[in-house]
């Protein structure tokens, strides 16, 4: 009888550690729980001192009662962040005209501060031909403020061992009250415009 | 009779050795390295412990696990979230998990799959061994061909090395099972031959 009831504690205990530890079966990996916590409750951003492609100091705070869409790069980036770009534009072209630049803005940050000097941004955002009063592009020139807003976004940069670096792509959703409220694919360009109508 | 205490400052010193930063920062630098070196590494810490169990312990264990399998159901668990990506990220970047790793994996994954491994039968052991040579090749494959990152902390590439680890993992298991299995006693014909089974295939201790 003993040997039963421990087996069966066991059989109910383990699948049980393993749904809480998997979020329900829905995120086996490090991006997919971002995504599920970042669903469940839109996480507070902290106060980060950025610097946009003109050299101004720019805070994510300055959006404050608008919708941001942000995404982070670095310029010289040959793979993910040419796609992640590209949503960007594609996303900023199917909004409302009325909307881009008023309600919901475009922010894109680059984790490479060393590199991506405002010129080096400056010159990354003509070749885009974005729009500078609703997309902007930034970095973060204080390494331990970057390392704190990377970390509440969840983004993990590795160095790949040619002076690049591998990251976790997708486009992030600031809401209205600078928190980050949603997390999306990097090519899912309607579910992030369909997500938008619900906020702008 | 105690319980010899040289398994269990064997398993010590080699728990701390591998808990030492200078070993396991480059442990952890590479996906295999840590996913294929350190964890059965520290499995193995848990099952050298296994030994210093004294047997009176054993006695009080075996009355509510004759055969193994909360044991075992236990080993598996713990295997089972060590292996999730995300487990393996967040011992990276959060201490608490680094430290949970260290502890759970010797006592919650070593530790029972030894008290298993001495309780199973031929039936249990063979399917334990199936179990793991298959896992081993099913996530060799895996991570071989999966598209993208699993881990946001390690690269593509030490994702494939992790895979052929596994790959090779599975084959030396394989291997030595079937050496196991033909360099064993044979099965008596006649009067031997249930005893043989109570002994061999029940596990009947």
């Amino acid at each position: 009888m003993r040997a039963v009831l421990a087996t069966a504690a066991v059989l109910v205990a383990g699948p049980a550690v393993l749904w809480q530890a998997t979020d329900g079966l829905r995120a086996f990996t490090t991006e997919g729980a971002r995504r599920v916590a970042v669903a469940a409750a839109p996480r507070p951003l902290p106060a980060a001192t950025l610097q946009d492609q003109d050299g101004r100091p720019l805070g994510i705070g300055d959006y404050a009662g608008t919708v941001v869409l942000v995404d982070f790069i670095y310029t010289r980036c040959p793979t993910v962040c040419t796609r992640l770009t590209d949503t960007m534009r594609e996303v900023a072209a199917a909004l409302p005209a009325d909307s881009l630049g008023r309600r919901v803005h475009l922010l894109s940050i680059s984790f490479d501060a060393a590199n991506d000097t405002p010129e080096a941004l400056r010159d990354y955002a003509a070749a885009q031909g974005a729009d500078p009063r609703s997309w902007r592009f930034a970095r973060m020139p204080d390494a331990d403020e970057q390392a704190a807003l990377l970390k509440a976004f969840g983004i993990v940069a590795v160095p790949d061992g040619m002076g690049g670096y591998v990251h976790n792509a997708a486009v992030h959703v600031v809401d209205a009250e600078g928190r980050l409220a949603a997390v999306h694919d990097f090519d899912d360009v309607a579910g992030i415009v369909a997500g938008l109508e619900g906020r702008s | 009779m105690s319980a010899p205490t040289a398994p269990l400052a064997v398993a010590g010193a080699l728990l701390a050795t591998l808990a030492l930063p200078p070993v396991a920062r480059p442990l952890e630098a590479s996906m295999a390295g840590h996913m294929a070196v350190q964890i059965p590494l520290l499995v193995l810490c848990g099952v050298i412990a296994f030994a210093a169990v004294p047997a009176a312990a054993r006695r009080r264990l075996a009355a509510w696990d004759p055969r193994g399998l909360a044991g075992l159901g236990v080993a598996l668990t713990a295997m089972a979230f060590w292996m999730l990506p995300r487990s393996l990220d967040a011992a990276l970047t959060e201490p608490h998990m680094e430290i949970a790793k260290f502890v759970t994996v010797p006592l919650l994954w070593g530790l029972p799959l030894a008290w298993s491994w001495s309780r199973l039968g031929l039936i249990g052991r063979g399917f334990v061994a199936a179990h793991l040579v298959g896992l081993a090749w099913v996530l060799g494959w895996f991570y071989l061909n999966a598209p993208a990152r699993l881990c946001s902390n390690y690269l593509l590439d030490q994702q494939h090395d992790l895979g052929r680890a596994f790959l090779a993992y599975g084959t030396a298991a394989a291997v030595a099972a079937l050496v196991r299995l033909l360099g064993g006693a044979p099965r008596p014909v006649g009067a031997g031959a249930l005893e043989w089974d109570r002994k061999h295939v029940l596990g009947n201790h």
